[in-house]
């Protein structure tokens, strides 16, 4: 029998392990059908995880048969406007309540956080009222200013949180070697909070890549349509789909996300643990 | 250069009134030391005159400029702080420079000046390392080395030995002092160590509750306090205090003994005597030693002298132990007495 001790060192590991494997199975499924022929998928859940040979016709096929290099263009030009646009805003605010010290600083940083409790469906109307208002419904703008809207209370609290571990003195420093806010914010505060930046993006870029209701609901061209939504287009009138090419577009449209998270880890999880000890 | 004059300075966070109508003057090129307890409102009469804080009443002058309303920036100070607030991104040549390249000074003009507050403190090698790279010691001296390039009106230290340990904390003394010395700068500091303090300054300032309790020499402070506050406060071991009143062959203590004290002032209820001024003496007063500390040079024994607990400065060597009862005698000329509201009577 295995000693408690084993036990309890074991444990977490085999946790773990059954954690990463329910994660990275599907994405693993996904990757080997997207390079199995058409014929080998009709034969079902029979077809192997590990195909004979490795079959590019669905990538052919998926961009051949959909506009799908226009739809990454799309889903990148919003992600890139949209994150851009959140930092712009979120961290300079974040240090105005953090480090300005003004009367209701902390009143402010609670109303951003209110937004967290705003459920996306139930601005959806208004949104879609305003945009139309505003004249850039089916526009990128009209995927992207709503997106900022609701990323921002998540980016502002992130923001906020990494200026409260800025010391003082530092800025204080600034201020007496000559810097005004903004400089002292500029030169002092965003490179020293280049980790966090990176967790604000990588984190948002998910959201804001796999963002499906905003898409579907303000962009009406297909000349605009994102990858989210572009993947309907491998379903044909009649229901019929063509799973190869789908898969192939699946794993395209996955393929930002996990290059991004692998390039920037690193970055990630110095900043989670960032003031966890001492340095 | 310039001397530094502060009139009535008050200051309050919320209900709490920090500093309490303030009032001091700093000769041009003097090493001034604020010293006090943790509270007393030392680092907050140093944030006021960097403009870290805005003052609520009074004035600061630095030179003939009133600075009350001049941001930290165009005050002409330069600020050491206790944790060196080095930016960590920077390397040491780009954390001296970065105030010179702000005021938009020649880029060769910054090139000399940090070369030469590099070669001051001996940072040459240094220059291209992070902050993350340096030992304790050396981020201090690239914290002063950014003041330096500065060549400020005054120079403010707040704390800045603090975080060093023992060792370095003497060495680091030594070369501010030297640095002081070579520069002439009129110099703030600001300590709670009372021993950084008598070794630094041409005058310290002891504060207390947000007031100047005295300020002077140090010797002056040591020889003469001026309440029992200071009294107790400079000086280590501290002064013994030993309560009673004013008898017919000198001081009579609580418990009926005599100390001698030559002429007593009417209405002294506590007598003050410096450790070192307790020396060996056949005539002396019976003392039942409890603790015995040598240090090298000296020995330091705390003992009871009836009720009272003192401690005494052995210069010589002597050869005690706990239980021990030696005769120590206090002088006479250099006793200190004080009265029901603290403050001195000789």
């Amino acid at each position: 029998m295995l000693s408690r001790h084993k036990l309890t060192a074991w444990l977490p590991t085999v946790l773990v392990a059954i954690f990463l494997v329910i994660q990275i199975f599907p994405i693993v499924w996904v990757i080997s059908a997207s390079l199995q022929t058409p014929e080998a998928l009709a034969r079902g859940p029979s077809n192997r995880l590990i195909p004979d040979t490795l079959y590019f016709g669905n990538y052919v096929r998926a961009f051949e048969t959909s506009p799908l290099l226009q739809y990454l263009l799309n889903s990148t030009i919003i992600a890139v406007l949209t994150i851009g646009l959140t930092i712009l805003l979120a961290a300079p605010a974040a240090y105005a309540i953090e480090k300005l010290r003004f009367n209701g600083s902390q009143i402010v940083l609670n109303y951003f956080l209110l937004g967290l409790m705003i459920p996306v469906f139930v601005a959806l109307l208004p949104i879609f009222q305003s945009l139309g208002f505003l004249g850039i419904r089916n526009s990128y703008w009209a995927v992207v200013l709503p997106q900022v809207g609701f990323q921002l209370p998540v980016a502002i609290y992130l923001y906020a949180s990494f200026f409260r571990s800025i010391p003082n003195e530092l800025l204080e420093a600034a201020s007496i070697d000559g810097a005004g806010v903004f400089r002292t914010f500029w030169s002092v505060a965003v490179p020293l909070s280049i980790n966090a930046t990176i967790t604000i993006v990588v984190y948002n870029f998910i959201f804001i890549w796999n963002e499906f209701v905003f898409a579907n609901t303000f962009l009406t061209s297909d000349a605009l349509k994102t990858l989210p939504v572009g993947l309907n287009d491998f379903v044909s009138d009649m229901g019929r789909r063509d799973y190869g090419a789908t898969y192939a577009a699946i794993v395209v449209s996955v393929l930002p996300t996990v290059a991004l998270y692998l390039f920037l880890n690193r970055r990630i999880i110095d900043s989670m643990t960032a003031g966890a000890v001492r340095g | 250069m310039a001397d530094v004059s502060i009139r009535r300075l008050g200051k309050q966070f919320g209900a709490v009134k920090i500093l309490k109508d303030v009032s001091l003057d700093i000769a041009d090129g003097q090493f001034v030391v604020l010293v006090g307890p943790s509270g007393c409102g030392k680092s907050t009469l140093l944030r006021t005159i960097a403009g870290l804080e805005v003052v609520d009443a009074g004035e600061i002058r630095i030179g003939d400029r009133v600075v009350n309303e001049l941001p930290a920036k165009d005050r002409d100070i330069a600020m050491v702080f206790q944790s060196y607030a080095l930016y960590p991104h920077m390397t040491v040549a780009d954390n001296m420079s970065f105030s010179l390249k702000l005021k938009g000074t020649p880029r060769d003009e910054i090139g000399k000046k940090v070369a030469r507050a590099a070669e001051i403190l001996d940072l040459g090698p240094l220059l291209d390392r992070f902050p993350r790279q340096l030992s304790g010691g050396q981020r201090q001296r690239v914290a002063m080395g950014r003041a330096i390039v500065r060549d400020p009106k005054v120079f403010l230290f707040d704390e800045p030995l603090s975080n060093l340990d023992a060792k370095l904390r003497v060495q680091m003394r030594a070369e501010i002092k030297e640095l002081h010395q070579r520069l002439g700068t009129t110099t703030i500091y600001v300590t709670h160590d009372q021993v950084e303090a008598m070794t630094m300054a041409d005058v310290i300032v002891v504060m207390r509750d947000g007031i100047i309790e005295q300020s002077g020499t140090p010797l002056e402070l040591y020889d003469h306090p001026r309440n029992l506050f200071v009294a107790e406060f400079i000086g280590s071991p501290a002064m013994n205090f030993i309560s009673g009143k004013a008898g017919p062959d000198g001081f009579t203590t609580d418990d009926g003994l005599v100390l001698p004290a030559g002429t007593v002032p009417a209405g002294v209820v506590t007598y003050g005597i410096r450790p070192e001024d307790l020396v060996p003496h056949s005539d002396g007063l019976e003392v039942e030693v409890v603790v015995v500390e040598p240090t090298g040079p000296e020995t330091h024994i705390i003992g009871r002298l009836g009720k009272h607990s003192v401690s005494a400065v052995i210069r010589d060597r002597i050869d005690v132990k706990p239980g021990d009862r030696i005769r120590l005698l206090p002088s006479a000329a250099r006793a200190h007495f004080y009265g029901e509201d603290g403050s001195r009577l000789n």
